[in-house]
């Protein structure tokens, strides 16, 4: 069973629940200002978010590196009648994504203080609940506390769009919340099995506790093929809707365009994460051999999102939609290397979750920024903006390298992570019969050159040239508060791409455990597992045996 | 039975009897006091009754008891029972203390009513005998039949009182000859006698049983207003006074599925192949046709009658669960009504906020703005309707996904796909109240007055609603200890 270290034996204080419900108990506080304070009200959010960061900082410098284990673990009786506990902690997948989804909520708060004026006391509410509940689904262990989080994050992103988004906001806001609702409830009947499945194993094998949710008691146990099978797919809707993957990606350009910029940040940054996270704490871990036989469905449903996306986004006239649908391109790529399932790509996965996160949101953040000063956001309004704005450009030109993959920023690093796993996928996994790994790896090239072709040709229509349009003239460059909010991203493209190794050095033990335990030879090879059937060439194995050895050498060069 | 057994009987019975002894005074008190006395005090007397029983009820607990030669049952089951129904009570009466006074309709007899209808349905909660059961059910039907005409001037009030007479006596004829039926059989009306007639070799079969026991299921099916038996409902809800529709929604269906819960699953489990597969259908189409219906209402009250309806629905799914394992499903509908009943009675009190002089507060455009107007009715409103619906952190999700979880642990897994293909429908019209409120400018610019009884109701339920997601442990606790006090 996984290690877990209690919070109470490395830091003295539960800090992952200071982390995740201090912006609860400050949106709480929010309730009671005058509502006509607005800069008490915006001073006292930001407060809160930053200090969160800072606490979630903290968390970082006494994080254990080089140990799968989960740590800062709480466990406390929730509903002890049905076995489900409030079991928080972190390990290498989830403690950056905390970090983030804290230093992006810091981001946003600030970001706002020029576009919301009006209802800002329930906005930064709304900003400050969603933070706890995004931070609540990458901390849970407990299945049904996952599931608590993962709808709670509903309404707040629902009143967002809703209440603060342009044109068509109430469309937009219903679709993806009725959307989401498609993909949990679902997903709650998958995770029920689940729990029925150890209640069953538990009455068989005489275990003291007949009911549990928890998630590392679950990991160990094992549940029937057939059974599998269809939790698989129960599990997958509820996540690839989130992710969103193809073809069930259709509310989140509506989303994005219609959402303020603070809730497309938000959105890109944080919340499609959700479902890419939930396939490596769920899915993976739990259903081995469920993952085995349709994990070529979900490469080619990544693959066909990757270029998609990228077909999509050239097309588009409207900025913000040009984002939302590099998006669905990119969280192709983290699907793809997430099913690669091997160690690189997983690693790579996770660390382009947080990459996204930050070129993406620092994206949107930069496309808002314009259209507060210009109220549009059509690419043929715009034009050598590069003389206007200099400044402006050059943080543009950053985020944009980073979306692309341009070496010595971080997008560069978790995409040919994810690149050497899925060129690797067919011999890890299904020997001979699945040796699809090299089209992927085409496909995914082919999608890194399409990026780079719609965002250059974005850039040559808005920054460079004469300036055409006689509104563009009088446009300020970047304020101080607006540089402060892209900073601390534009450093963190930088670290990450010239030294991703404290990252990586944190990430990889969690997935190499998960992928020891459940994704290597031996267990392929014991009988229960169905796909232990492919494995009858012994030539194969020593072919396998030499791919896994040199895959470790690429690994080690990573870190 | 001797005296002194009578006597301790007696005692056990202590809540019921001051429920009772409440509403005579109060009858006797509106009569003689004059005119210019305040009906409030009337209401804040039956309020006192009410707690006073709540508390003898609270005193209950864990007690084991058949009293009466098993007429009634002390125990666990009954207490959480009867707390809902009297905390359902008490909330109405709040809530109509406002509402009365606006609707200019003051009378005494109104508290009297409830006080008497709540009386019934504690009776029927702790009934494990038929006699007892439609004693209960009488007087519960009969308070509510007068309480639904109460606004007499008002001919949709009229309406409603006569409709829900007619197909309620209707039902509980069609109720009674199932039990005569059931009584020809087994040759006794107690639950415990029945179901050992039952469970002796060849006892469940028969035509004359079956029939029995269907026309017990449509009986019952009248009363908790499932589909095809709900056609009187939504115009019954929608023309009798708001409290007492909120009363409505929850107390008789409440009590009925006490008494479902105390036969079916107990009393009648030799026949559980029978009437799980009749509740199993009942409750696909209860759900997806109510569903259907609210989707296209334009009046939230009736709205909120059909999506009572179809949360009937949902508690029949933990119903049906029984067949296999009783348990989980018992505990599953324990701890929806539970939450349901939070979530519904907030629901209305919002409604009766809304209502104002010549305007009754129940059309989707009554709340446009009210996220403007008054932001705390509005957020209390979009509590309820998240409950409701089954979205964390509210009560309303963990009730919904045990629900789920009865059916998935019972096979009956096409019954769980479809409550949660409902679930996701039902999505929209929730919303669409959330919509209306925060996304939509106010008509008006008058702000709402709450009055501090009414504020009271809302804040009680807004908190338990809420409690119910983020602390569910005591709930479930109880439910546990009331599911093992039944079987």
């Amino acid at each position: 069973m996984l290690e877990s270290i209690s919070c109470y034996d490395s830091i003295g204080y539960p800090i992952l629940s200071l982390v995740v419900f201090l912006p609860c108990i400050g949106a709480l506080f929010l309730l009671f200002f005058n509502s006509e304070w607005i800069g008490g009200i915006r001073r006292f959010a930001f407060g809160v978010a930053i200090v969160d960061f800072l606490i979630a900082l903290m968390m970082l410098f006494s994080f254990k590196s080089g140990t799968p284990a989960m740590q800062f673990v709480e466990k406390l009786d929730w509903i002890p009648s049905i076995g489900a506990s409030y079991h928080i902690g972190v390990d290498g997948i989830s403690v950056f994504l905390v970090l983030l989804t804290a230093l992006l909520g810091a981001v946003t708060i600030l970001s706002t203080y020029r576009a919301i004026t009006t209802q800002v006391k329930e906005f930064m509410i709304c900003i400050l609940l969603l933070q706890t509940t995004m931070m609540g689904v990458f901390v849970s262990l407990d299945m049904l506390l996952f599931y608590l989080f993962f709808e709670a994050q509903l309404l707040p992103m629902y009143l967002i769009i809703g209440i603060w988004g342009s044109d068509r906001r109430i469309y937009s806001a219903t679709k993806m919340f009725i959307y989401t609702l498609v993909g949990t409830f679902p997903m709650v009947l998958g995770l029920l099995a689940v729990y029925f499945n150890y209640h069953d194993y538990a009455i068989a094998n005489k275990l003291p506790e007949l009911f549990s949710f928890d998630l590392l008691t679950l990991y160990n146990i094992p549940i029937e093929y057939t059974k599998q099978l269809w939790i698989f797919w129960a599990l997958f809707i509820g996540f690839a809707i989130k992710v969103p993957m193809f073809p069930v990606h259709t509310w989140l350009p509506d989303a994005h365009t219609d959402a303020p910029t603070a809730g497309s940040v938000v959105l890109a940054g944080i919340l499609l994460k959700m479902g890419s996270y939930g396939f490596v704490r769920f899915s993976l871990p739990l259903l081995p051999d469920g993952v085995h036989r349709f994990f070529p469905v979900v490469l080619m449903l990544s693959g066909i999102a990757i270029l998609y996306g990228v077909w999509v986004a050239m097309t588009q006239k409207d900025m913000k939609k040009l984002v939302a649908y590099s998006s669905i391109s990119h969280m192709g790529y983290i699907t793809m290397g997430i099913f690669a399932l091997n160690s690189a790509g997983i690693t790579g996965g996770v660390l382009q979750m947080i990459n996204h996160g930050l070129s993406t949101g620092a994206l949107f953040l930069l496309v808002g920024m314009l259209y507060e000063r210009r109220h549009t956001r059509m690419i043929s309004e715009y034009g050598g903006l590069f003389k206007q704005l200099p400044l402006y450009t050059t943080f543009f030109a950053i985020a944009m390298f980073s979306s692309m993959g341009v070496p010595g920023l971080n997008g560069f690093v978790g995409e040919i992570m994810i690149l050497m796993g899925t060129y690797n996928v067919s011999s890890i996994v299904a020997m001979n019969v699945y040796k699809a790994g090299e089209i992927y790896t085409v496909v995914a090239v082919l999608g890194i050159l399409g990026c780079a072709g719609y965002l250059l040709w974005l850039f040559q229509r808005v920054f460079l040239g004469k300036v055409t349009n006689p509104k563009n003239k009088e446009l300020k460059d970047l304020s101080g508060r607006e540089i402060l909010t892209l900073v601390p991203l534009t450093v963190l493209i930088f670290w990450i791409g010239l030294y991703p190794t404290p990252f990586i050095k944190r990430i990889k033990p969690s997935v190499d455990y998960l992928v020891k335990k459940k994704y290597s030879l031996e267990k392929l090879n014991q009988p229960a597992n169905a796909s232990a059937g492919l494995l009858e060439n012994k030539g194969n194995i020593v072919k396998f045996a030499n791919t896994q050895e040199g895959l470790n050498e690429h690994s080690s060069v990573m870190d | 039975m001797n005296t002194a057994q009578l006597w301790t009987d007696t005692l056990y019975l202590l809540p019921e009897i001051i429920i009772a002894l409440t509403g005579l005074l109060a009858l006797v008190w509106d009569f003689i006091s004059p005119e210019s006395v305040k009906k409030s005090r009337l209401a804040l007397f039956s309020l006192f009754g009410i707690m006073l029983a709540a508390v003898f009820c609270f005193m209950q607990a864990g007690l084991d008891k058949q009293i009466f030669s098993n007429l009634l049952a002390v125990d666990y089951f009954a207490v959480v029972y009867k707390i809902i129904l009297l905390v359902t009570a008490g909330m109405v009466i709040l809530m109509s203390m406002n509402y009365l006074k606006v609707q200019d309709t003051q009378r005494g007899e109104y508290y009297v009513l409830i006080l008497f209808s709540t009386l019934g349905m504690m009776v029927m909660a702790a009934a494990t005998n038929f006699i007892s059961m439609y004693l209960g059910l009488e007087l519960t039907a009969i308070s509510c039949y007068i309480l639904c005409g109460f606004m007499i001037k008002d001919k949709a009030s009229n309406e409603s009182a006569i409709k829900y007479f007619i197909l309620g006596l209707f039902a509980s004829a069609i109720l009674v000859y199932g039990i005569s039926l059931i009584y020809g059989v087994c040759g006794s009306l107690n639950f415990s006698q029945i179901q050992q007639a039952l469970s002796r070799p060849g006892g469940n079969s028969g035509v004359v049983l079956l029939t029995g026991m269907v026309m017990l299921i449509v009986g019952f099916g009248f009363k908790m207003a499932v589909v095809p038996f709900h056609m009187w409902m939504p115009d019954v809800y929608e023309g009798a006074p708001t409290p007492v529709t909120a009363f409505m929604s929850i107390g008789p269906k409440v009590a009925c599925f006490a008494v479902a819960l105390r036969f079916f699953p107990i009393a009648a489990y030799a026949l559980r192949v029978q009437w799980g597969f009749i509740f199993a259908i009942l409750a696909a189409i209860t759900i997806t046709l109510a569903n259907f219906h609210a989707l296209r209402q334009e009046s939230v009250k009736r709205m909120l009658a059909y999506s009572g309806i179809s949360h009937v629905g949902y508690a029949l799914i933990g119903l049906v669960a029984t067949t296999v394992d009783r348990q989980i499903g018992l505990m599953s509908v324990i701890v929806y009504f539970l939450v349901y009943f939070t979530a519904n009675v907030g629901a209305f009190g919002v409604i009766v906020l809304l209502c104002q002089k010549g305007r009754m507060g129940e059309k989707f455009d009554d709340f446009k703005g009210l996220g403007k107007r008054s932001p705390f009715a509005a957020m209390l409103m979009t509590i309820f309707m998240l409950s409701l619906l089954g979205i964390p952190p509210t009560g309303g999700f963990l009730a919904k996904v045990w629900v789920f979880a009865a059916a998935v642990k019972a096979d009956y897994m096409w019954l769980a796909v479809i409550g949660v293909i409902n679930a996701i429908i039902s999505a929209y019209y929730y919303l669409r109240v959330t919509v209306m409120m925060y996304m939509h400018d106010p008509e008006e610019q008058s702000s709402l007055s709450f009055t501090p009884a009414l504020a009271v109701a809302l804040y009680i339920m807004a908190f338990f609603t809420l409690y119910m997601g983020v602390f569910p442990g005591s709930f479930f606790e109880l439910a546990k200890k009331s599911v093992i006090a039944l079987l």
